[in-house]
C-alpha cells in the first residue's frame, strides 16, 4: 500500500486526545474481581481467531459443494506437490475452474458452512509442512525469521479469505482467491524444501 | 590441461584444490576451457556470486574463500563445468565466500545459494537462479530467465528481447524492467514493479505488496493476476484492443476509459468492471480481495 | 505512592508514570495497591482505545474493566519487551474484538440492524449518533473535534479499527496487523480506504496537507 505523506486528515488524528476520563470510578469492580481466587482464563493478548460457521438451510448443497471442493483440492495437491513450475499450476487451476463452473452458476446464492480441505491436502499439508519445519531450522536466524512471518502472513491471508467466504459461500472471487492462496502455501512449503535440499550445507550436489 | 572433445565422455578434467583447514582463508584463481553455448553451475553457500559473460571460451573464477570452507570444487566435463564451494558437514554457514565468475556468453547458467547476493552481467543463455536469501540482479537478453528465491529483492533488468521470464520468490521486492514477451511472478510479501516493452502472457500472484505494471499488449496477450492485499495499477500503452474482467472484493476499481464500476455486492463493499476496448481480442484478468485497482493509459 | 506517581505524571506531561517499573514489579508480586495506580495512569487511556473501537460507552466501560483483570491475572506474562502501555492495549483490543464475536454469535442488536451492514456497509451507521464521550480540547477546535470524532465513529468496523489504532494511537502497521489478527496488506488497505472515507466525510481534498 502506498503510503501517503504527511497530511492535514494524519495531524488532525494524530492530535486527538488518546484520553477519555471514565464518568464514573471502574477501580471497585476490578478490585473485586482481582481480590477473588483466580478462575481458568486464556491467556492475555493471544488473538483467537474468528470463523464463522454458519448453516444454512441447503445441507444437500453442503455436500455438494464440500465434494466439489474435494476435487479441486486434489488437483492443487497433485499438481503442487509434484512439481512448482508454473504452467502446471495454471493448468491446475484451468482443470479446477472447469469442475467448479456448473455448480457455482446454479448454487443457491445463500449457501453457508465451513468449507473443508479434503483429507489428500490435509496429509500432504502435513507432510511440507513438517519438512519445511526441518528445512527452517537449517537456515540462517534472520532468514528464518522473515520466512515465518511471510507464511505467517499467507496463513492469514487464508484465514480472512475462509473468514468472508463463510459470510459469502456463493462468491467466485473469493473461492478463487483462497484455492489460489492454499495452492501459494502448499508451493512455498515445497519450494523451501526443494531449494534446501539443493543446496544442503556440507553436501555435495 | 585441455578438456577433451565434446562427445569424448571418458576423459574428465578436474581441478581440485587442496583441502583447506578450518580457519585459513585463501584466495585462488583459476580458469578451464569451456564451450562457447555451454552449461555452467555455481553453487555457494555464503557470500557472493557475481557473474559476467565474456566473449572468451574460457570459464574463469576468482575466489576468496573464507575460512571454514573445505574445499572449491571446479571441474568440467563435456559441455558443463560447475563451480562449488564445499563446507564441512554438520557445519553451519560460517564458510562465507565470494565468487567472481566470467563464463562465455553465449552459456545457460544455473545458480544455488543459500544466503549470499548473486548479481550477474551480460550472460546472454538461459538462467536459473536460486536463492534462500540474498539479493538477485541480473540481466534478461532473450532466453528463458527464472528465479526462485525465499527472501530478498529481485532486480531483473531487459533489453526488451521477447523472452519467458519466471520469478518466485516469497519476501522481499521484486523489479522487472524493460521485459518483453512472457512473464510470471508468484510472491507472498513485496511490491512488484514492472515494465514491459510488450506482453504476450502474463500471470501475476501476489499476497501482500501493490503491483505496478506499465506495458502494452500484443494482440490476442493473456493477463491474469490476483492480489489478495494490495493495489494493483495498469499501465497500457498504445492502441488498446482487449477485453477487461476486473474485480475487487473491498475496494475501488478506477479506469482511465471504458464504463464506470459497479457494485456488485449487496454486503460488501468491492467493485466489478467487465467490458471490452477495440475488438477485445487480449484477455485481462484482475482480482484483488483487499486493495484498489487502476487502470490507465501509459 | 499512587497519587503522587499519577500527579508527577501529569505534571510532566508524559504518558508513563514517573516510577512505572516498580509499580508493575509490585504489582507482580500482588500488591494490589501498586495495580491500582497503574489503572489510575492509564484507565482513560485504555477507555478511549475501547469507546472509539466499540462506539458504546457500557461495553467500552465493560472491556476496560475486562482488560485490567485480565492484566492483573497476566502480569507474569509481561515481560517489558514492549511498552506496559502497549501490553495493556493489545489486551484491550482483544477484549473488543471477543466482545464484537460473541455478539454476532448471539445475533445481539447493535445500532445498526444488520451486524452484517455494519461492517460493510458504506458506514452510514452510526454517524447521526450521537458521540458517547466528549472530546477534549480548546473551545475553538471543539467543533472540528467533534466533527471528526463523529466520522471516525461512521467507519465500517475493520476500516476504524485499523485507523484507531495507526493514527490516533500511533502503531506501526506491523503491531497493528498482530493486534487484530490480520495480514498486514489487510491493515495498509483498511487504513486507505478508512482515509479516504475520512477524506470525503470531512470534505477534505485528496491533495490537503
Amino acid at each position: 500500500m502506498t503510503e501517503h505523506e504527511p497530511d492535514q486528515l494524519d495531524a488532525r488524528l494524530a492530535r486527538l486526545d488518546r484520553n477519555i476520563e471514565p464518568v464514573r470510578d471502574l477501580w471497585p469492580a476490578i478490585a473485586a474481581a482481582i481480590a477473588e481466587p483466580v478462575p481458568h482464563t486464556r491467556d492475555a493478548g493471544s488473538t483467537r481467531w474468528f470463523s464463522s460457521s454458519r448453516f444454512h438451510s441447503g445441507r444437500s448443497w453442503a455436500i455438494a459443494a464440500s465434494l466439489l471442493l474435494m476435487i479441486a483440492s486434489s488437483a492443487v495437491t497433485y499438481v503442487v506437490t509434484q512439481r512448482s513450475m508454473q504452467a502446471e499450476v495454471i493448468r491446475a487451476r484451468q482443470a479446477v475452474a472447469q469442475q467448479l463452473q456448473p455448480v457455482l452458476a446454479v448454487m443457491p446464492a445463500n449457501f453457508g458452512g465451513q468449507m473443508q480441505m479434503d483429507a489428500e491436502y490435509s496429509r500432504a499439508h502435513a507432510v511440507l509442512d513438517a519438512q519445511f519445519a526441518v528445512a527452517l531450522q537449517s537456515l540462517p536466524v534472520p532468514e528464518r525469521a522473515r520466512l515465518e512471518r511471510s507464511v505467517g502472513d499467507l496463513r492469514r491471508a487464508a484465514r480472512e479469505l475462509s473468514a468472508m467466504l463463510a459470510e459469502h459461500p456463493s462468491d467466485p472471487l473469493l473461492q478463487e482467491l483462497l484455492l489460489s492462496t492454499y495452492q501459494n502455501e502448499l508451493g512455498l512449503l515445497a519450494r523451501v524444501n526443494g531449494l534446501q535440499s539443493a543446496t544442503s550445507l556440507g553436501a555435495d550436489l | 590441461m585441455r578438456v577433451s572433445e565434446p562427445g569424448s565422455a571418458l576423459l574428465m578434467l578436474a581441478l581440485v584444490l587442496p583441502a583447506i583447514h578450518a580457519c585459513h582463508a585463501e584466495t585462488v584463481e583459476r580458469s578451464l576451457p569451456a564451450d562457447a553455448r555451454g552449461e555452467v553451475t555455481i553453487v555457494n553457500v555464503a557470500g557472493e556470486v557475481s557473474v559476467e559473460g565474456w566473449k572468451q571460451a574460457e570459464v574463469q573464477v576468482k575466489a576468496d574463500l573464507g575460512s571454514g570452507v573445505e574445499r572449491l570444487v571446479f571441474e568440467s566435463e563435456g559441455k558443463a563445468t560447475v563451480i562449488k564451494v564445499i563446507l564441512p558437514k554438520g557445519r553451519s554457514s560460517s564458510g562465507s565466500s565470494q565468487l567472481k565468475v566470467r563464463i562465455p556468453e553465449g552459456s545457460s547458467l544455473n545458480i544455488n545459494t543459500v544466503s549470499a547476493d548473486q548479481k550477474i552481467t551480460a550472460v546472454r543463455g538461459s538462467q536459473r537462479l536460486q536463492a534462500v536469501s540474498g539479493d538477485i540482479k541480473a540481466q534478461q537478453w532473450g532466453e528463458e530467465l527464472r528465479v526462485k528465491t525465499i527472501s530478498g529483492d529481485v532486480r531483473l533488468e531487459g533489453h526488451e528481447m521477447t523472452a519467458v521470464t519466471g520469478v518466485e520468490t516469497v519476501s522481499g521486492d521484486v523489479t522487472l524492467d524493460r521485459l518483453a514477451g512472457e512473464v510470471a511472478l508468484i510472491t507472498v510479501t513485496g511490491d512488484a514493479d514492472i515494465s514491459m516493452r510488450e506482453l504476450v502472457r502474463g500471470s501475476i500472484r501476489t499476497t501482500n505488496g501493490d503491483l505496478r505494471l506499465r506495458t502494452r499488449l500484443a494482440r490476442d496477450a493473456r493477463f491474469e493476476t490476483e492480489a489478495v492485499n494490495g493495489d494493483v495499477e495498469l499501465l497500457l500503452s498504445g492502441p488498446i484492443d482487449a477485453d477487461f474482467d476486473i474485480e475487487t472484493f473491498n475496494g475501488e476499481i478506477d479506469s482511465c476509459f471504458g464504463p464506470k464500476p459497479v457494485r456488485t455486492r449487496e454486503f460488501a463493499p468491492g467493485d466489478t468492471l467487465r467490458f471490452k476496448q477495440g475488438e477485445g481480442s487480449a484477455k485481462v484478468r484482475v482480482k484483488t480481495l483487499n486493495g484498489a485497482i487502476q487502470i490507465c493509459n501509459d | 505512592m499512587c497519587s503522587s506517581a499519577v500527579l508527577e505524571q501529569s505534571l510532566s506531561g508524559s504518558d508513563v508514570p514517573a516510577n512505572e517499573g516498580m509499580l508493575v514489579a509490585a504489582a507482580r508480586s500482588g500488591d494490589a495497591a501498586a495495580f491500582e495506580c497503574l489503572y489510575r495512569a492509564y484507565c482513560s487511556r485504555v477507555l478511549g482505545l475501547c469507546l472509539r473501537m466499540t462506539r458504546r460507552r457500557d461495553i467500552a466501560e465493560d472491556c476496560v474493566q475486562q482488560t485490567f483483570i485480565r492484566a492483573w491475572r497476566s502480569l507474569a506474562a509481561f515481560e517489558g519487551r514492549s511498552a506496559f502501555s502497549t501490553w495493556l492495549h493489545r489486551i484491550a483490543v482483544n477484549e473488543v474484538l471477543m466482545h464484537q464475536r460473541n455478539r454476532e454469535n448471539r445475533s445481539e442488536l447493535d445500532h445498526s440492524p444488520n451486524p452484517r451492514s455494519e461492517r460493510f456497509s458504506s458506514g452510514e451507521a452510526g454517524a447521526d449518533e450521537p458521540l458517547q464521550y466528549q472530546p477534549a480540547g480548546k473551545e475553538r477546535d471543539a467543533g472540528e473535534v467533534m466533527d471528526l470524532e463523529r466520522a471516525l465513529a461512521s467507519l465500517p468496523e475493520g476500516s476504524r479499527h485499523v485507523v484507531i489504532l495507526q493514527a490516533v494511537y500511533g502503531y506501526s502497521h506491523e503491531e497493528v496487523a498482530d493486534m487484530l489478527g490480520i495480514a498486514v496488506g489487510t491493515c495498509k488497505a483498511q487504513l486507505h480506504r478508512g482515509r479516504k472515507l475520512l477524506r470525503k466525510r470531512l470534505g477534505l481534498s485528496e491533495l490537503d496537507t
